[in-house]
Order: C-alpha cells, then structure tokens, then sequence
C-alpha cells in the first residue's frame, strides 16, 4: 500500500489536447502509478481553448479521463466561458468552483500533497483554495514557463521587436502593454505573490528558470532545479539509419509548433539569405499554425509559400513517428525566440543522435553546449544562423565530432524524475510531520 | 375698454370702498389671481370655524390690481363649503363659489384682458409678479403652473426684432448654454459682439418671465471663433466677445425651453435671441461649468468668485449626506474592534480581492471593522455577489455598506464613519496594498501615545519604491494667488533618510489617514463642498489644526498607493479630473487663505531655526 497520496493538477490533459507539458505530467503520473512509492490523483481542468463543453452545466464539476478511478477532468467556471478568466490576474470572478467544488475534490482524496503543474485557465488563487482546505498538506508548484512574470504569454519577448526581456517591472511591463499602467502590473505581481506565497516548493526546469523566478521575488530556498525527463525511447534514429546511407550531412529539420516564439521564421529567413544556390536542404516538420495570430500566420504562410527548392514542409507529426523522421535529417534547428524553459526537442534529437542548432539563449543555451553536442547562433538573427548553418554543412567531419558527443540519454528519465520528486515529497512530509509540527519551511530553514 | 362682467361685492353699504373683481383666474389647484380693483385687501378662506390664511401678494399696475394667493387645496376648499373673504382695512367682503365662478376665466384672458394695454416695463412688473407664484404652490403643482406662466409670458412680452448675426452687422449675441443649478440658479454662456461699445443692457428672460440683468454682471472670456468671424469689421480681435455668468432668478424656473436674451442699445434700439433647451443633468452642468475657469491659465478670482464659486457650490449642496441602504455582513464579525476601516469603492470593483489576498497573511485586519462601502450603487448586485465569492476564499470579515445614490468619496466616507464601530476610524483608499503586516497596530500605538493628534498619515509609496506621501505642505505657484497642497518628498526613494522621521506636519492625505472616530464626527466628518474626492482631506487636517490638534506623519508604516487606478483614466476623465482640481484649489484657498498662510509662516521659522546658520 501507497505510503501516501499527491495530486497533481494541470491545466490540461494529454487526452484532450496534447502537448509537451502534458506528456510530462502524463509520464509522470502513469510511472508513479507503476511504482506505486505513492498513490497518484491527476486533476486536469478542460474546456476551452483546449475543448469544446460537452457536459450539461447542472452535471458534476468532475468527469473521469476514462477507466482509470484517479484520473479527472475538471470543469471550472473558466471552461464554461473562456471569458470569464481574466488572463492578466489570473483568476476568474467567480470563485465557488474553487472554495465549494474543488474543496470538496480535496477533502474526498485528502491528498498529502498538491503539486501542481499549472494553474492556468484555473487561477492562482486555487493554491489560496488548497491551502483553506488542507492547512498541513504542503504545496508544490513547477514551473514551466515565465507567465507569472510576463503578461506576453509568459515569454519574456518584448512587444516592441521581440526584444528579449530578462528583467520585469512595472514601468517596463507598461511599455510592453502601454493601455494597461504600471500600478496595475503592480497589482498583478502583488496579487500573483501573495498567491505563490503559500507553496513549500517550486520545481524549476532549468538554472535559468530559477534566477528568473529569484529575481522576480521568490525565495531561492524554496526552488530546486530538476529539469524535465524524458520517456526513453523503444527505437531510436540508429534503427532506422541505412548502412549505405554515406551522403553529405547537409539536412537539416525543425520539429515543432509554428508558433512566432519558437522562430521558425527566422529559420526560414535564413534560408532565404543561404538561395537556392546553397548545397543542402530544410525540412519543416510542425502544426498549430491554424490557431496562431493572423498577422503571424499570414507572414509565415507567405515566407512558406517562396519557391526555394529547398525547402520542404511536411506538417504535423506523431509522437512515435519521430525517431524514423529524425534518421533521414542530420541536424535539428532550435531558433525559439523566446527563453524556453525546458525545449523537449532538444532531449528528443540527443536521444536520437542530432546534433542541435539552436540560439543561445536560456534553457537551449543551457542544454546544447557550442560546439560539443551543436552550435549557438545569435537568437532571432536569420544572418548568423544562415552562417551556422553553411558551416555546419560546408565542414567535413563536423557533424561526426558533435554526433559522437551528442548524450544520448536525457539528464534523466522519468523513473528518475520520480525519484527526485518523491525525495522533495517525503522531505516536505517529514518536516509537516516534524517534533515542532511546523509545516512551514523557512522556519525549519532558518533555525 | 376691458369688459366689465366682473362680480361686484359687497355693494356701497356703509360707504365702504367698493371691491370690484374684473377677472380671476386660477393658476393651479392652490392659487389663485385676482385682477379688478381690490382697495388692497387681504384675502382670508373661512371653511366652517376655521379661519385660514393664504400666502397672499398683491401688485398694482397703472390702476389695476393684481392678488395672488396661494392655499394648498383651495380650489377644493371655495369648490365646498369654503368662502372667501376679502379684508380691507376693518371690513370685509365674501364671495361665494358662485361669485367667483362669474369671473373666472383662463390665466392668458385674463392678462389680455385686464393687462395687455400697459407699456412693456409694466407688463414686465406683472410676468415676473405671476412667476413668483412657483415659490408659493406646492412642488408637486409647479410642473403644471410653468407653462401657464409661459404662456402668460408670451401673452404679455414686447416682441423685439430677432437679432440678425452677420458679419456686417455691428452687433451681435448669443445664448449657447443654459445650464440650471438649481430651480432658481442658473449659468448661461454665450457671447457679445458690440463693435461701438453702444449696448447699455442684457437681460436675460425665463420661460416664466424672470428677468435677470446680465451685461454689468458678466464675465467676459475670448471667443477666437466669434472674433475670426467679426475679424473684417473690426480691429480689435483681442476682444473677448465670450460670456459666462451665473445668475439668480427672482423665482424659480422649470421649463425645459423659451428662454430669452434682450439687448439695447444707447438708441434704444432693442432686439432678443432665443436660447437652447435648458441643460439640467447635474453631472453635464458642473462639468460644463468646471471647464470654464480653464481658459485661464490661473484660476481667475471674479470669475472663481461671482460665477463658478456660486453655481458650483449649490451643486455641491444637493449632493446631500450619504444614506447607508444596506448593510451586508460577510463572514463572522471580529468581538470587539478597537480600529474601524472604511474603504469607499468607486467603479473599480476588482480592488477588494486585491486588497483581501493581501489582508489575508495580516491576522490583525481581521480583528479590525472593516467595512466597505459602495459609492457606485448601481453595481450592488455585483459588488455584493463577488464579496460572496471571495469571503470562504480569503475568510477576512467584512461589511458592505451599500449607499442609496453616488456621494462621491467625502459622502462615502461619512457614510462609512456614521456605522464605524471602532474607537477609532481609518480612512482607506481601496487601492492602497500593504507592504507588511503589523502596520495597523503601529499606526494605532503611535496614534495613542501622541498627545492632541489629529490626522495620522503614513508612508505611501508608487509601485517603484519611491515616495507617494510622506505628509503634506501648502505652496503657492508663482504668480498665483491660490495655495495648494504639496507632498513632501515625492518621488524620493522610500530609503531617504529625512522622510524616515516621524513628526508633524501640515496635512496628511486622505488615502490612509487614522482619525478619533468621536472627533471626526464632532467635525462633522470630510466636508462635501469639493468635486469628485480632493482638497477634503486638507480641510479636514485645517479645521483640526484650528481646534488645537496636531496632524503627525508615522513613518515606519509603509503601504503602496497605487493612485490614479481608482479612476479609469480615459483622457477625458482624466481632463474632468484636472478641472474639478482647479476649482477644488481655489475654493479651498478661498476658505483657508489666513490660516494656511500662519502655518507656513510658522513653518519657515521652525526650518530657518533648524538649519544651521551659515559661518561668517
């Protein structure tokens, strides 16, 4: 029997809308499922923009994924009007989805533990919520992304010509968002603190991550870096790579969505400057272009539509389809805009054996190491990544030399993340259990 | 010849004068007009024992007279078993319902008839007498009288020529405003061009036909419209061609339209204009007024003083104490609170989450009265259903005091005040956060241990740790004859060491302010005779001063103020804000000069003393 119980709450659930961050947390519940060192809950809020409603208002609050009696949906006042969220706060109006409904989800599990994985489209008063119902049960929160921080979708990219922004402030975040005024971004921090406040542990993906949430006000006793795992995977690259297949290492891929942060564009720019005259070829693997901002998509659909010969683009593509993708190109190109936190398709091309192009910035800098395991160039620059990329097709042996270094394993995979976990979950249940009884730990880490 | 089918009363016994009644005429379910040859007398309604005494007037025109008596029911009563008795000196007449019934026709006969043949300044004399009766009746049968009297105007008024505005012309005018301050009080604007300075008069007429003289009285501002269009004829283009005047009608007005202008000239040449429809939206009339003193790059005191002074100060009036119409507790009420809080909330209702995820983590906000109240009551059901909301969340007790109608912010502190039920009061502005918990107590503490305090203020800082409040002084502008309030210190960083002291000052600001809640309403709380929440605090912290007390800044309380958020900042609000300010200055100057002018005397000794004296 399971020594204790966690529930894990996310904005979103892999079985509704996939993504990234809910694999993880879907590995993630199903390994400690497996291991069974605690009994997993996972609650996933649903509705829009992940999903249209289909249950009657008058019915429960909570749906069951499918089969499995310990994982929910969760529909809150939010998934019944994306309007009634209000993104810059985040929170919503209404607030008995969370003292009534949610209460009454915790006090049936009485989990010893909530670890949330995100709170968007659900609020950050829901950890207010968590802590009225369970004074004892200490509190864990991962963070995936800058929104707390940044109004930009959490992507500390300026407005003005997607400036990287590593600093935030009142004044600052007003001129980003010149209608709404500082005080107000005050308030906005000020409500998001008092909030944050009340979690034992914040999980953070990269170093990077966490001097950002330091400088932004968060004590760094309280953050443990432990980036994301990965699931290993069955077949790799090497299963698929043809014996004769000796051709110059002169393709190169993107894999992932065609959002304006994650600088697609800019990749295409770059081979634009590079002409049809260039001796090697892009492949363009990547969806979701549908729901992105006219404007975006509209400049992205024109730089698409040039006729470079070149260039080719392949959409959407599965999960499992990746390793036997991953064996026809040489190298992977990362030209995110934005920090990124945790980029899984860094992991994704080292555990198939690419060599990474990416900027060098944040949680890319920090995972592709210049001229190890790939290349740095300037980020959002389409001149130096047009260089990075002739010279990465035009030097012989290079490919090779980076292959070799490439780690073909992640820093660590999810039975390992688990175990990480589970150490940060038993040392908060030792210390909420401890002689003084006091669950807050910077009394315990100041004594 | 007027006709003569009048009743004659009383007949020559005893050679009594003879009271003729040419025409009656009723001017409404209370009053009553008499015209005919009345020897003066006094008019008295008998209805079995009882004697009553109408409000009777009496006017005498080249011959005739005129009364006017008002009774509340006395059509009903002379309708009865009421009779009329006219006094003149010892003797007196009746007449019966059927005497009257002979005489009496409709208002605008009887003025043709008994009236029309007098010159224009006569029948002038009688519109305005008859428009006088408005005071008289009762309020609920003045809607009714108004256009009887305009049509007793109409019936009566010299007819002038329409004055033609053309850019030939050597004159011209133009009402473009009638705004109402009240029933009587009204602002006109408009403008005057009088190329050979001949106009000797303005008189502006109501509907009812009250006249007011406007031209000596008028404050003249430039029209650089006007003047372009006058710009040929002319070679004064400096001059001021506008005009603003406040003016008070010997009777009230209530007609929507027909208001008149006349001019004459030295000649005695004469014409009129007619006005626009009356504006009387409270809101659109101040505003319009408040706009005016803006012309000038400094508050001009005639035009502070005779027009917008007066207008606005009778608004200011009618706004009237704020009522508490509900009173809703949530969550469980502290015992015994020793501090009540009252936050007044003004459109932005997403301040009291703000302000309750911070009051939270502070265990002594809910030992305190808090209480909100609603200054915009038309957002109860909203306001109301988010407090239901946000109580099992953030569990901090508070009230919502709901006011009847919008009060502004001094209102809604009174409001506030008049259902505290601590020792003593703070006054809170919804967009202030903490900065730390304990500060309530502090503030407390300090304000017990300080003899004679008054106001308390604290440490208010902007959002970028630099310094919002730190006491207040008063300063005078170069060139202005108008003090106003100063912050000491602003937009200094929160660390400087000199706003690190506590120590008395001048004022501090009504944003956080603690105050005796026996004293504060033994002031009678923030006083309403400022526009949309300014210059009350400092009023308040003068009339303490002037009763002995001492306002003390504390400095080791710090809270943000997150000023300007309790206000959408729409530019043209914001242009409204800075219009109610100027005029919110000049009064306050207006009533504090001497005083103020004392203090900072007594403060400059006290700095020159305190400073060291230059070597020799």
């Amino acid at each position: 029997m399971a020594a204790f119980k966690v529930l894990y709450v996310s904005h979103n659930h892999a079985a509704v809308r996939p993504g990234g961050l809910e694999f993880c947390v879907q590995d993630l519940y199903e390994a400690a499922k497996q291991r069974g060192e605690f009994e997993p809950v996972l609650l996933a809020r649903t509705g829009p923009p992940y999903a249209q409603v289909t249950r009657a208002d008058t019915s429960s609050p909570f749906a069951l994924v499918g089969a499995d009696p310990n994982q929910y949906l969760f529909y809150n006042h939010v998934a019944r009007d994306l309007s009634n969220y209000d993104a810059l706060f985040g929170r919503s109006a209404d607030k008995d989805d969370l003292t009534r409904a949610y209460a009454e989800f915790l006090m049936g599990h009485r989990p010893d533990i909530v670890h949330f994985h995100h709170t968007l489209f659900l609020g950050y008063d829901m950890l207010r919520a968590t802590r009225n119902a369970l004074p004892d049960a200490p509190i864990v929160y991962s963070l995936h992304d800058y929104i707390p921080i940044c109004h930009r979708d959490g992507q500390m990219v300026r407005t003005m010509h997607n400036e990287l922004c590593d600093e935030e402030s009142p004044r600052r975040c007003h001129e980003c968002f010149p209608n709404i005024s500082p005080q107000t971004f005050y308030m906005r921090k000020r409500f998001i603190q008092s909030q944050l406040e009340l979690v034992d542990r914040f999980v953070a993906p990269s170093e990077y991550v966490a001097e950002r949430y330091v400088d932004w006000g968060i004590p760094s006793a309280k953050i443990v870096v432990q980036p994301h795992s990965r699931p290993p995977m069955e077949t790799t690259a090497d299963d698929f790579e043809l014996e004769d297949d000796i051709r110059s290492r002169n393709r190169f891929a993107y894999f992932g969505q065609l959002s304006p942060y994650k600088g697609a564009d800019v990749l295409l720019e770059a081979m634009d400057l590079l002409g049809s005259g260039f001796d090697g070829e892009l492949w363009i693997f990547g969806g979701n272009l549908e729901i992105q901002n006219p404007v975006f998509r509209e400049r992205f659909e024109a730089l698409l539509g040039a006729d470079r010969g070149n260039v080719k683009f392949l959409g959407p593509y599965e999960r499992g389809a990746i390793p036997k993708l991953m064996a026809r190109i040489d190298w992977v190109v990362v030209p995110s805009i934005w920090w990124e936190t945790g980029p899984i398709t860094v992991w994704e091309a080292f555990q198939n054996g690419r060599p990474v192009i990416s900027s060098d910035i944040g949680g890319m800098s920090e995972k592709v190491v210049h001229g190890v395991n790939g290349l740095h160039f300037r980020t959002g620059d389409p001149h130096d990544l047009a260089k990075t990329i002739e010279r990465a097709a035009g030097t012989p042996g290079l490919w090779e030399q980076l292959h070799a270094r490439v780690p073909r394993r992640p820093a660590h995979s999810v039975e390992e993340d688990l175990a990480m976990t589970t150490t940060i979950y038993r040392e908060l249940l030792e210390r909420r259990d401890g002689v003084d009884g006091d669950r807050r730990l910077e009394a315990v880490e100041s004594a | 010849m007027l006709e003569q089918h009048g009743a004659e009363a009383g007949g020559m016994a005893n050679g009594r004068p003879q009271v003729t009644i040419e025409h009656a005429a009723w001017l409404g379910p209370s009053a009553l007009v008499l015209a005919g040859s009345l020897q003066g007398s006094t008019p008295i309604v008998r209805a079995g024992d009882e004697r009553r005494h109408p409000d009777a007037r009496l006017l005498e025109v080249d011959g005739t007279e005129l009364l006017i008596f008002t009774l509340p029911g006395l059509e009903q009563l002379l309708g009865g078993e009421g009779v009329l008795e006219l006094n003149v000196g010892d003797a007196a007449v009746d007449l019966s319902a059927k005497d009257l019934s002979a005489a009496v026709t409709d208002l605008q006969t009887l003025v043709r008839r008994s009236l029309a043949s007098y010159d224009p300044p006569e029948r002038n004399r009688v519109t305005e007498f008859l428009a006088a009766t408005l005071d008289s009746v009762p309020r609920r049968e003045r809607a009714a009288l108004s256009p009887r009297l305009n049509a007793a105007r109409e019936a009566l008024r010299e007819r002038l020529p329409a004055c033609v505005i053309s850019e030939n012309q050597p004159r011209g005018l133009h009402l473009d405003q009638v705004l109402a301050v009240d029933d009587r009080s009204f602002y006109l604007e408009g403008w005057l061009h009088d190329e050979d300075m001949s106009v000797t008069r303005v008189t502006a007429v109501s509907p009812e036909g009250s006249r007011a003289e406007l031209l000596e009285r008028m404050y003249r501002t430039a029209r650089p419209d006007v003047a372009t269009f006058f710009s040929s004829h002319t070679d004064a283009p400096r001059t001021k061609h506008g005009f603003h005047c406040f003016i008070e009608l010997g009777a009230p007005s209530l007609a929507g339209e027909g208001w008149l202008l006349e001019m004459e000239t030295v000649d005695g040449d004469a014409v009129e204009v007619s006005g626009p429809p009356v504006t009387r939206d409270t809101i659109a009339v101040r505003d319009t007024i408040l706009r005016d003193p803006h012309h000038d790059r400094l508050p001009d005191e005639e035009l502070m003083a005779d027009h917008v002074y007066p207008a606005i100060s009778r608004i200011q009036r009618q706004v009237g104490e704020g009522k508490v119409e509900r009173l809703v507790q949530f969550g469980t009420p502290p015992t015994r609170a020793d501090v009540s809080i009252v936050v007044p909330v003004y459109k932005r209702l997403d301040h009291l989450e703000m302000q309750l995820s911070e009051f939270v983590s502070d265990p002594e906000i809910s030992q305190a009265d808090l209480i909100y109240v609603l200054d915009s009551p038309e957002q109860e059901d909203e306001f109301l259903d988010r407090a239901a909301q946000l109580t099992p969340l953030y569990q901090v007790p508070f009230r919502v005091a709901v006011l009847e109608r919008n009060v502004g912010f001094a209102g809604a502190n009174n409001a506030g005040a008049s259902i505290a039920e601590g020792r003593l009061l703070l006054l809170l502005n919804s967009d202030i956060l903490p900065d730390r918990p304990g500060w309530l107590s502090r503030m407390r503490e300090f304000y017990d241990s300080v003899p004679h305090i008054g106001a308390l203020g604290v440490k208010l800082l902007f959002e970028d740790d630099s310094i919002q409040h730190a006491g207040m002084y008063f300063y005078q502008p170069p060139g202005s004859s108008v003090w106003q309030d100063a912050h000491y210190f602003k937009g200094m960083h929160r660390s400087l060491p000199a706003a690190n002291v506590a120590r008395s000052v001048p004022l501090v600001s009504g944003a956080c302010m603690m105050i005796d809640r026996t004293l504060y309403q033994h002031l009678g709380g923030l006083r309403k005779i400022f526009v949309r929440g300014d210059y009350e605090d400092s009023d308040l912290c003068l009339q303490l001063t002037e009763s002995g007390r001492e306002n003390w800044y504390l400095s080791d309380v710090e809270l943000y103020h997150l000023e300007g958020q309790s206000y959408s900042a729409t530019p043209e609000q914001s242009s409204d804000r800075s219009l109610a300010n100027r005029y919110n200055m000049w009064v306050h100057s207006h009533i504090w000069r001497d005083r103020i002018e004392e203090i900072m005397r007594e403060r400059r000794r006290m700095d020159s003393e305190a400073s060291p004296q230059p070597a020799d």
